[in-house]
């Protein structure tokens, strides 16, 4: 075990060292060690360039996203006001917010730049909204909004407070009754979007809420038309989700 | 959303109650954080199949922001509260490596399951080695542990650092040197 005296001795050697041109680092230690040849092959080996390693443990850093969360809350995302983070996934990260001139609050789900970045699917996205928007029904959640506020584009929704499905079902069995009400809830807020050939394209537990005795899914999981379910339905099979999945490819039958 | 975290207003009062020195708070603040960390983990690899890769630091700021209400902490807090996040980020990583590698050494199918082991951290065999290699250097040196801890494991800036340890920025820089020139010998030893 090195003393501590030693590993001092060895950190003022390897900063010494490492100040100097690869070249004259064998001649400075040769000289700074002496005779002690073990103190010698300690530092050099210190000093081995390991670009590997080295970017293996700076790596993190770098991919940290810059702060683009906390950047986002107690700022304003056009007149909104956000407040938290609700959570956060690869289709972008939800808040809270409030719209202070209805005085209420809101859900304002920010779309991820690599999103953004590609015009197309920003289009789409946006042509997605609008139809969405189109569906008037007790059991979806309801659009208020598109904004695009310095660079950030977000979809302003209703804010749906309280448990989710799979929250309920984490706390235990529901009673069969409650279970029935529930699917039929899901069913028709489903059926609404079929109507107007739109597919929900991430159907499960976690993504569907349970508010004041009124289901509805949250529309933040909502975008797609049946153009899209094919490949929604490799990436779930890819996800393990595929017993909730399953569905989907009956609806990608029905619409295509 | 899908995911509630513990009341803000509480899990804040803990960290101003630590912050002015009281270490019951931190007790009870530990496991607050360690769970979410879990849960984070858990949540974001069932959303999304490349949350496989997903980053300790952002989810150590995540859980920054959905258990501390921001207007209320100084910087100061802020700042121990990523210190000691990042420790429960190193747990959370480090437990799920070594289930992970024990799992592989014992054959089994590689299986994502929906309640357990969710965090499949970026190469768990050299994130066992660093954990392996970290706690010698904490016996040798526990300040660059330290800053690696930090650094690695919690995402904390350099000026960061250097106020939860109450040293230099400079300080700092050097000891992540020399810390790092360590760790990558003991990885190249370990892991190739």
């Amino acid at each position: 075990m090195t003393s501590p005296e030693r590993w001092q001795l060895i950190s003022h050697l390897y900063h010494d060292a490492a100040l100097l041109a690869a070249a004259d680092r064998a001649a400075f230690l040769r000289n700074a060690c002496g005779s002690d040849a073990s103190l010698r092959a300690e530092v050099e080996s210190l000093l081995v360039d390991d670009r590997h390693w080295d970017h293996w443990l700076e790596r993190h850093e770098q991919e940290l996203p810059k702060d683009l969360r906390r950047d986002h809350v107690g700022r304003f995302i056009g007149m909104y006001e956000v407040r938290s983070l609700l959570g956060a996934g690869g289709m972008g990260e939800v808040y809270r917010a409030l719209d202070p001139k209805l005085g209420r609050e809101v859900a304002i789900k920010v779309l991820p730049p690599a999103f953004t970045a590609d015009t197309g699917r920003l289009a789409r996205f946006e042509r997605e909204a609008r139809l969405l928007a189109a569906v008037n029904h007790p059991n979806i959640g309801a659009i208020y909004g598109l904004e695009e506020s310095d660079g950030v584009h977000a979809l302003v929704l209703e804010l749906v407070e309280g448990l989710t499905l799979a929250d309920r079902l984490e706390k235990g069995p529901i009673p069969i009754l409650e279970v029935l009400e529930i699917a039929q809830q899901i069913a028709s807020g489903l059926e609404a979007a079929h109507e107007r050939g739109i597919v929900h394209r991430d159907l499960k537990p976690a993504n569907r809420f349970h508010a004041a005795g009124t289901s509805r899914s949250s529309t933040s999981a909502w975008p797609s038309t049946t153009r899209e379910i094919a490949r929604t339905y490799r990436a779930s099979r890819q996800r393990g989700w595929l017993s909730v999945h399953a569905p989907a490819c009956c609806w990608a039958r029905r619409h295509t | 959303m899908a995911l509630a975290a513990p009341s803000s207003v509480a899990v804040t009062q803990l960290l101003v109650r630590w912050g002015k020195g009281d270490p019951a708070a931190l007790e009870e603040l530990t496991p607050l954080v360690y769970n979410e960390l879990r849960k984070l983990a858990q949540w974001h690899m069932g959303q999304e199949r490349h949350a496989r890769t997903l980053q300790a630091t952002a989810l150590v700021h995540e859980a920054y922001l959905r258990l501390i209400d921001v207007n209320r902490i100084r910087w100061q807090d802020r700042a121990h509260f990523f210190a000691m996040a990042a420790r429960q980020m190193r747990r959370v990583l480090i437990d799920a490596a070594r289930r992970r590698g024990s799992q592989k050494r014992g054959g089994q199918v590689e299986k994502v399951s929906l309640t357990e082991d969710l965090v499949i951290p970026d190469r768990p065999e050299a994130l066992v080695a660093l954990d392996d290699a970290l706690k010698a250097l904490a016996c040798l040196d526990p300040r660059r542990a330290t800053v690696v801890e930090l650094k690695f494991f919690g995402g904390l800036g350099i000026d960061e650092i250097a106020h939860v340890l109450d040293v230099s920025a400079d300080t700092v820089k050097r000891d992540w040197k020399l810390a790092k020139a360590w760790l990558t010998r003991e990885l190249r030893e370990v892991c190739q």
